[in-house]
């Protein structure tokens, strides 16, 4: 059998290229019934025209475009360019237990543009490769045990399992790690095996188990008893956040969690990360005005990691309480020096009023147990002298003070209006007020959210990575820091969606302040670099509408951040982007499943209004973009290679 | 709804703001102390100014790097490579010296005034740790700190070709302006046949009292 698909599957596939009948059918093996084999096509066929504004010029970077600013540049006329990529699609389920995918893609050209020029698509065009082997997955899954290997194929974290220290972070932004990176993430082998009785042991290991992480192996062991579960962890990765060669950090947690009173839960976790005891670090301690080092207001303290920085405890419970709420959380999490440097208590609150409107309020405290080391200056300013205790630590040292354990105080007021509570308002996280948050299955005629948010940072930070726009890992520079905010910097965010009849529109508005989150944003004063900046004050509003096959959309950003991840970390936001899309789907034309064919337009325009903060990637210009894709595939028996254009998913 | 309005309309106009975002964090920047402590640490593990470094008197034919793990102690150390190529001299290619300088300022190099006074710091001498790797006929001049003066030489040494880390001070040091914290300068002897370089390896840069 498995003879005759090898030999016949190519003849098929260009067979299916020139079938426009077929049904659309997702890849994934899971859907398949046994002994049936699916392949399908993609294909992605798109245009950009595109000019730079005046004051602009361009210039090409290994991915990312390189603007340089000049008011007295004219505009450039407008270019073209069109692109084609093909998707090839397998999956086959021989035995009920066996079963597999693949996703390949080939590019003819690439349609170059100035909007998230960093894409696989470009790589491959630069790389002259035409072939990528995108993702796959080989799984063998019985009742009690499986195996599987699997490329660029997305995963759970294991806060649902119990992992309150974050061992595992939750894997499913694949698209976005492949196009930042060009490397298929999450990628590896997992086998696992259990029983209600005896519980579940499942042990993960690969190149890049979790973004930017190098080689690592996660295992997992749970059991459950009732409705109360015990877990036990065990991660050791090479993680990105530290310099040194070789390096790998190993963590040990054991974790517990218990319903009592009814439908309330306990959680409690013990962490031991053995990382980088025994070595010395130095702490700055006040003193006497003018009697510490250089006449400074600090004594320079020496001390050393040790085993007891290696533990950390964290504690949660949830319960109903009727009388006054309808519900509360608090939770506490202590990690040690080498465990991650931190105290961090949360709590939050949760009434409805009336049945349609639910109030959340939500507090966070954090603060390291050993703060950064601040950047102190000996000398004066005009021949300042080397920073007290060696200025803010560095990515090389026993621990920091990152983003991550930095002092912070944070409060959160959200409102959630939903008249069908029947239906979730969010489809993953509760109170996360993003477009792909939002369940589409909601079917109020209108629901919504407000929320706002309070944050405060009253001490700075010491100094860690970043990777840049070519994914090159760089440490913050010496001598700066991500300072302390003087007062809390407000933000909110407001959904609105209306649901009449079969048309569904959706607004938000969202603005506030945000700091970049990097030191490199915080060097622009001593540099003379006048495009970063630590701080934007930003403004965006979206909406987008699907009426039947016709669907469209707006947004308008004003000082918000660029992008990707990169440009809030280097402090880069374009003054405005205006982005615009219509499209119209042929699938009730074409008797196909809603997306399979589908032309949609595109309008981007970044503009630089004030000549200050220069975004280098960004620049200013139009683009203009129209795709037309179109997915189509068949599913077949294996045995006889009947191939009939048909849904293959399992009901 | 009113009020979401305003707070929304508000920020849209405060994102015009033309005044310096810095203005929202406590800068520590304005904090000095006055006085200096016995070392300035210029290079461990990491170059601990903010100046950084400069290829002379062009970049080809040699690369510099900051992190090696090829060090005396701690974790990293410099190790700087000329392959002994051609490099321009004011535009013109020659192979007689290519070497490095730990900066004070980029923006500042061969400006009339250097950018640091050291002065009052009271600082007498340099002290790094060294080991080299030399083609036959290539020495490695140390100087430091410089004041960027082309026509008064910086106190200065010469480096033994050794292969073991060696510790070395520069005793007569003038710290008074200070453009470069530290220059290293492979000389080619043979010039102007053309040599095979050589490395060197530099750790726990100091200026000491």
């Amino acid at each position: 059998m498995l003879q005759c698909y090898r030999v016949t599957v190519l003849p098929l596939l260009t067979a299916l290229l020139l079938m426009s009948t077929a049904g659309p059918i997702l890849a994934e093996s899971e859907n398949l019934e046994s002994r049936t084999l699916f392949v399908g096509t993609e294909v992605v066929l798109d245009g950009v025209a595109h000019r730079v504004r005046r004051g602009f010029s361009v210039s090409e970077g290994p991915l990312a475009k390189h603007f340089a600013y000049d008011p007295t540049t004219p505009s450039t006329g407008w270019s073209q360019e069109w692109g084609q990529t093909v998707y090839l699609d397998l999956a086959a389920r021989p035995i009920e237990a066996l079963s597999g995918e693949l996703r390949l893609a080939t590019i003819g050209n690439y349609a170059d543009r100035f909007w998230l020029p960093v894409n696989d698509q470009h790589r491959m065009e630069k790389e002259n490769d035409s072939f990528r082997w995108v993702s796959g997955n080989v799984e063998y899954d019985k009742d009690t045990y499986g195996v599987r290997a699997f490329r660029q194929v997305g995963h759970g974290g294991w806060g649902s399992e119990g992992d309150l220290f974050d061992l595992m972070p939750e894997q499913w932004d694949v698209d976005r790690y492949r196009r930042v990176t060009g490397r298929p993430v999450p990628t590896g082998v997992q086998a696992w095996a259990g029983s209600e009785s005896y519980g579940t042991l499942d042990v993960m290991a690969g190149p890049e188990l979790v973004y930017t992480y190098g080689p690592s192996v996660f295992t997992k062991y749970t059991l459950e008893r009732g409705k109360d579960r015990y877990a036990f962890f065990y991660r050791e990765a090479k993680t990105p956040h530290y310099g040194i060669e070789d390096e790998r950090q190993r963590a040990f947690e054991a974790a517990g969690r218990w319903d009592f009173w009814g439908g309330n839960t306990f959680q409690s976790g013990l962490l031991y990360q053995p990382f980088r005891l025994n070595r010395p670090f130095k702490r700055l301690e006040k003193t006497t005005p003018g009697a510490g080092v250089a006449g400074s207001d600090f004594l320079v303290r020496d001390d050393e990691t040790s085993t007891g920085d290696a533990f950390g405890f964290s504690t949660r419970v949830r319960m109903n309480a009727p009388a006054l709420m309808d519900a509360f959380s608090l939770g506490y999490t202590y990690e040690g020096l080498a465990a991650g440097n931190k105290h961090e208590a949360q709590a939050d609150v949760r009434r409805r009023f009336w049945d349609s409107i639910t109030g959340v309020v939500g507090v966070t405290y954090r603060r390291p147990l050993i703060g950064p080391v601040p950047l102190i200056t000996e000398g004066t300013a005009q021949n300042p002298g080397p920073p007290i205790g060696g200025g803010p630590r560095g990515p090389d040292d026993a621990f920091q003070v990152t983003w991550d354990n930095r002092e912070a105080k944070i409060a959160t007021l959200t409102f959630n209006f939903d008249p069908t509570p029947g239906t979730w308002l969010y489809r993953w996280r509760p109170e996360l007020l993003e477009d792909w948050n939002m369940n589409p299955e909601e079917d109020a005629g209108v629901s919504g959210a407000v929320q706002f948010s309070m944050t405060d940072y009253p001490t700075s930070t010491d100094r860690g990575i970043v990777f840049d726009e070519n994914h090159q890992l760089v440490v913050e520079p010496f001598g700066f820091t991500s300072l302390a905010t003087k007062h809390p910097l407000p933000s909110g965010t407001a959904l609105l969606r209306v649901i009449q009849g079969n048309t569904r529109l959706l607004f938000s508005f969202s603005g506030g302040q945000s700091p970049a989150n990097s030191s490199f944003a915080y060097t622009g004063e001593f540099t003379g670099d006048p495009n970063v900046k630590p701080l934007t004050t930003y403004f965006r509003f979206g909406t987008s509408a699907r009426r039947g096959p016709l669907f469209g959309g707006f947004d308008f950003a004003r000082d918000a951040w660029g992008p990707e991840d990169w440009h809030r970390q280097f402090g880069e936001a374009p003054d405005a982007v205006y982005q615009t899309h219509v499209g119209y789907d042929f699938a009730r034309v074409l008797g196909l499943a809603q997306d399979s064919a589908t032309v949609r337009f595109d309008y981007t325009s970044v503009q630089e209004t004030d000549g200050r903060f220069i975004v280098p990637e960004l620049g200013a210009f139009d683009e203009f973009r129209l795709s037309f894709t179109y997915r189509f595939g068949l599913v077949g028996e294996y045995a006889g290679l009947n191939l009939d254009p048909r849904p293959g998913r399992k009901s | 709804m009113k009020k979401t309005l305003m707070f929304f309309a508000a920020l849209f106009l405060l994102g015009c703001s033309d005044e310096s975002p810095l203005r929202y964090f406590l800068d520590p920047t304005d904090d000095f102390t006055g006085g200096y402590s016995d070392t300035y640490v210029i290079y461990d593990d990491e170059i601990k100014t903010k100046g950084g470094v400069q290829l002379i008197p062009e970049a080809e034919n040699q690369t510099f790097d900051a992190a090696s793990n090829e060090r005396f102690n701690g974790r990293k150390a410099i190790r700087y490579s000329w392959n002994g190529g051609a490099v321009r001299d004011l535009g013109t290619p020659q192979n007689g010296f290519a070497g490095f300088q730990l900066i004070v300022d980029l923006a500042a190099l061969d400006t009339a005034t250097p950018p640091l006074d050291f002065t009052a710091a009271g600082y007498t001498k340099v002290t790094f740790y060294a080991k080299t790797d030399l083609a036959p006929g290539v020495r490695v001049k140390v100087e430091g700190p410089d004041d960027g003066n082309k026509l008064t030489a910086a106190p200065r040494i010469n480096i033994l070709t050794s292969s073991d880390w060696t510790h070395y001070e520069i005793a007569s040091a003038a710290f008074g302006t200070v453009e470069q914290y530290l220059n290293v300068t492979f000389e080619n002897t043979l010039a102007p046949a053309q040599s095979g370089g050589g490395t060197v390896w530099v750790d726990d840069v100091r200026f000491e009292k």
